[in-house]
């Protein structure tokens, strides 16, 4: 049975020491080119994290009892799964949203960690109570690399000082590095 | 997007994957056999490491019975060629058990070794770099292996290991058992016959002497020589006596004196003397002690050195034992005449202190007076207990039983 | 034919590709095998998945396509995925979920919504294949500085005078962005196309 310490040992591990986008490269993309305030990246955040919960829940079922036979649909399926479940919260939640960040949300919240994240879990076996506290830590843990993020490079990067090489998306890079290298030191 | 928009877009969704899903299908029966393929290399592909000619495996092991339990696995070669045995292995330098993978031919001879984990602290593969390739073309019997020098406990090991896995195969009538030759069953013996002669190295060979042994810890030289058409094992201890024994196991030291007469000329040249060493000790311990005479010992343990000494006309007997348990042990032992420990001492107890996380200290005083009055029957080992020190109080017991064990006979002899 | 490597190659890829692109690029940069690998799947569904959309824009409502363009290039990543591990399963072994990531990946996407949705076949085709070959050209020059320098060996042999010097950090996370970022720099700074990158993040 999971334990307290194993419940805070996922959560932490998905916040900081396993980080999806910083070092595993998925959803990177989706936090390097992030420069919302951050209370769009909160709002962001906690609906990918709700996607990420809502499409575990429902992919982990599919893999174990139907994909058996067909393991080369499983991209598909999950895919498929990811867009009718952003399509429908998008529906529900179109008027929060439209608030604070109009309607990219759905490209936002489509992006390599919910889907990395749906194979990883089916790769390593993980019980369903399992898969579904992973998805709340990744998710999470998206959330906060995005706000970081976007914090660091507005406030601690100061373009004007770069050599005009390394300014824009070199220099954000970098950035990025730091804060995983920062990551990586848990990890030991 | 409303309602009716999602629905539809769910329909054309589903129209795609329905397209996908049939090319898939169909796709499928091009890659997946090849994919299945794939995953069974990968499963076998330190298997195929040791036998690279295989066909095909499949594991057999549950169907086998009496498996050695460092045997991890055993793989048959579909096509006849031979078995894959995974087996694992420990000492007290292992952080974590090394795991080897070796293939045996259906004639039993090894066609290929590897070790896939070994986190000791001493490296044998440094040590001697060809180690495991002598293992190649081997037969069950392991002829001409020794053991590396300065890694002697893993590769050791190591050996056993190979053994263990080879136990499993000709024990379950898989592969037939390799013929060992007379030099190897006199060589394996040495354990058994001569418990004290730790650490065995190699040692220059001459006249009729086809293999020589020095122990590590000095207590005396194995040797097999040849007389005629037979071998022998000969022993010679730490104080020159000498013991020959024939392949069967039969002591025949009477028999072949000749035999005898070689290994203890070649060990007195190279066995240094205790005796020296523990009469210094014996008189630091009792500064009135007289008459000291050295006494020829016929025990083959890790006594090295033995003396009888009188104090203020009681007699005693002092003992010099060199155990080894993280290190080298220096060990004495002063027993009266009725068989109790006088007096215990050691040259140093604990050599490294920072070795042992959590050793709390000892109390080498209150240690060495724990031995004081032991006698063969209310010695049970407790005392040599150090907390925390598992192998030197391992040494020390070992020490104590070889001293009780030599002076009884001593005693007996003398009666 | 220069001038058309060059503006495919360099100045008429926005910089925004490979932010958008830069998880998968930084992910399979570590072995050369897998930059070559994870290339030719970004080029081919990108090739493929521009002709599908430029052939069948025409019949999808506005409100679907999102979710119907990259459910197509999920169809075409799968495929080449199970090409893939049939035939090269060692670099599906070292990119693992990231192939599969492709398939919602924004650079391809935003290639076939602003390209193939708008353009004609050829067009579509030509741009994807230039995205194509710029990612794939640097995924190359970055494998090759972090599998040479980082893991002492190129396509997977060992380099034996290099073992003793190799810098291990290179191969692993923080190696994919330090190593992206110096080369995205010596891109811009050879080729002078900054102010043009710049020009064009800034719209």
């Amino acid at each position: 049975m999971l334990t307290f310490e194993m419940i805070l040992g996922i959560l932490l591990a998905g916040l900081l020491s396993d980080n999806y986008a910083l070092l595993h490269f998925l959803g990177t993309g989706a936090v390097m080119e992030n420069e919302r305030s951050t209370k769009q990246s909160v709002v962001l955040g906690l609906g990918t994290t709700l996607v990420m919960l809502i499409t575990n829940a429902i992919c982990w079922p599919l893999n174990t009892y139907l994909l058996e036979k067909v393991p080369y649909l499983q991209t598909m399926v999950f895919v498929l799964v990811i867009l009718i479940v952003v399509e429908i919260l998008h529906i529900i939640a179109k008027k929060l949203l439209d608030n604070y960040c109009h309607a990219d949300f759905v490209k936002f919240a489509i992006n390599g960690a919910v889907l990395g994240l749906c194979i990883h879990n089916v790769e390593h076996h993980l019980s369903y109570v399992e898969t579904l506290i992973t998805s709340l830590a990744v998710g999470l843990g998206l959330m906060v690399t995005m706000c970081i993020f976007a914090k660091v490079k507005d406030v601690a990067v100061d373009e004007e000082a770069i050599p005009a090489s390394f300014r824009g998306l070199p220099i954000a890079l970098l950035t990025a590095g730091m804060i995983a290298l920062a990551l990586l030191a848990l990890n030991f | 997007m409303n309602i009716k928009h999602l629905l539809k877009t769910i329909a054309i969704l589903l129209a795609i994957v329905a397209v996908f899903g049939v090319a898939m299908f169909g796709l499928n029966f091009l890659t997946g056999p090849i994919i299945a393929e794939n995953n069974k290399g990968a499963e076998f592909a330190p298997l195929l490491a040791v036998m690279p000619d295989a066909e095909n495996f499949e594991e057999v092991t549950s169907t086998l019975a009496d498996i050695p339990e460092s045997v991890i696995a055993v793989y048959k070669e579909t096509s006849g060629k031979g078995f894959v045995v995974r087996a694992k292995a420990s000492t007290q330098y292992s952080k974590e058990p090394m795991e080897l993978t070796f293939g045996v031919t259906a004639d039993g001879k090894i066609c290929g070794i590897q070790l896939d984990v070994y986190t000791d602290s001493i490296d044998f593969r440094t040590k001697d770099a060809n180690y495991i390739t002598s293992f190649l073309e081997k037969d069950s019997a392991l002829a001409d292996i020794g053991t590396v020098s300065g890694a002697t406990y893993s590769s050791t090991a190591f050996k056993d290991a190979v053994s263990a896995g080879f136990s499993a195969l000709i024990s379950n009538q898989l592969i037939a058992e390799g013929v060992k030759s007379d030099s190897q069953i006199l060589a394996e013996m040495i354990p058994t016959l001569a418990p004290g002669m730790l650490k065995l190295e190699d040692a220059a060979v001459s006249g009729n002497i086809e293999k020589a042994w020095k122990s590590g810890n000095d207590a005396g030289f194995a040797y097999v020589i040849k007389s005629g058409e037979a071998s022998y094992l000969a022993l010679v201890n730490a104080t020159g006596a000498c013991l020959v024994y024939d392949v069967a196991g039969a002591d025949v030291t009477v028999a072949q004196t000749a035999v005898a007469d070689e290994a203890k000329a070649h060990a007195a040249a190279a066995q240094k003397s205790y005796v020296d060493a523990l009469t210094t000790k014996v008189t630091r311990l009792y500064a009135s002690a007289a008459e000291i005479t050295s006494i020829e010992i016929n025990t083959f343990n890790t006594v090295v050195a033995a003396v009888s000494f009188k104090v203020d006309g009681a007699e005693y007997y002092g003992f010099y034992s060199r155990s080894i348990g993280f290190h080298q042990m220096d060990v004495y032992f002063v027993i009266d005449a009725n068989g109790a420990i006088a007096k215990m001492d050691a040259n140093q107890f604990i050599f490294d202190k920072e070795y042992f996380h959590g050793f709390a200290g000892m109390d080498d005083a209150a240690y060495k007076a724990g031995f004081e009055g032991l006698t063969t029957d209310t010695w049970n080992g407790d005392a040599a207990v150090i907390a925390t020190a598992t192998m030197t109080s391992n040494a020390v017991k070992q020490s104590t039983d070889d001293v009780f064990a030599t002076f009884n006979a001593i005693k007996g002899g003398a009666q | 034919m220069k001038n058309f490597f060059k503006t495919c190659l360099l100045r008429g890829t926005p910089s925004m590709v490979l932010a958008l692109g830069a998880g998968f690029v930084m992910a399979s940069s570590a072995d050369i095998r897998a930059a070559l690998g994870m290339g030719a799947a970004v080029l081919i569904s990108m090739i493929l998945t521009s002709i599908v959309v430029s052939a069948i824009h025409k019949f999808i409502p506005a409100y679907a396509k999102l979710p119907v363009y990259l459910l197509i290039i999920t169809g075409f990543v799968s495929i080449i995925e199970m090409l893939m591990e049939a035939f090269f399963p060692i670099v599906v072994n070292m990119l693992g979920a990231h192939l599969a990531a492709l398939a919602v990946s924004a650079v391809i996407y935003r290639d076939a919504e602003e390209v193939a949705d708008h353009n004609g076949e050829w067009t579509s085709i030509k741009t994807a294949l230039s995205t194509g070959i710029f990612l794939t050209v640097i995924m190359i020059v970055c494998a090759l500085i972090r599998e040479v320098l980082g893991n002492a060996s190129i396509w997977g042999h060992e380099i034996a005078f290099l073992a003793n010097y190799k810098v291990s950090a290179l191969a692993g996370a923080f190696g994919g962005y330090l190593v992206l970022a110096c080369v995205l720099a010596a891109i811009k700074k050879l080729t002078g196309a900054h102010e043009h990158l710049e020009e064009e993040e800034n719209e």
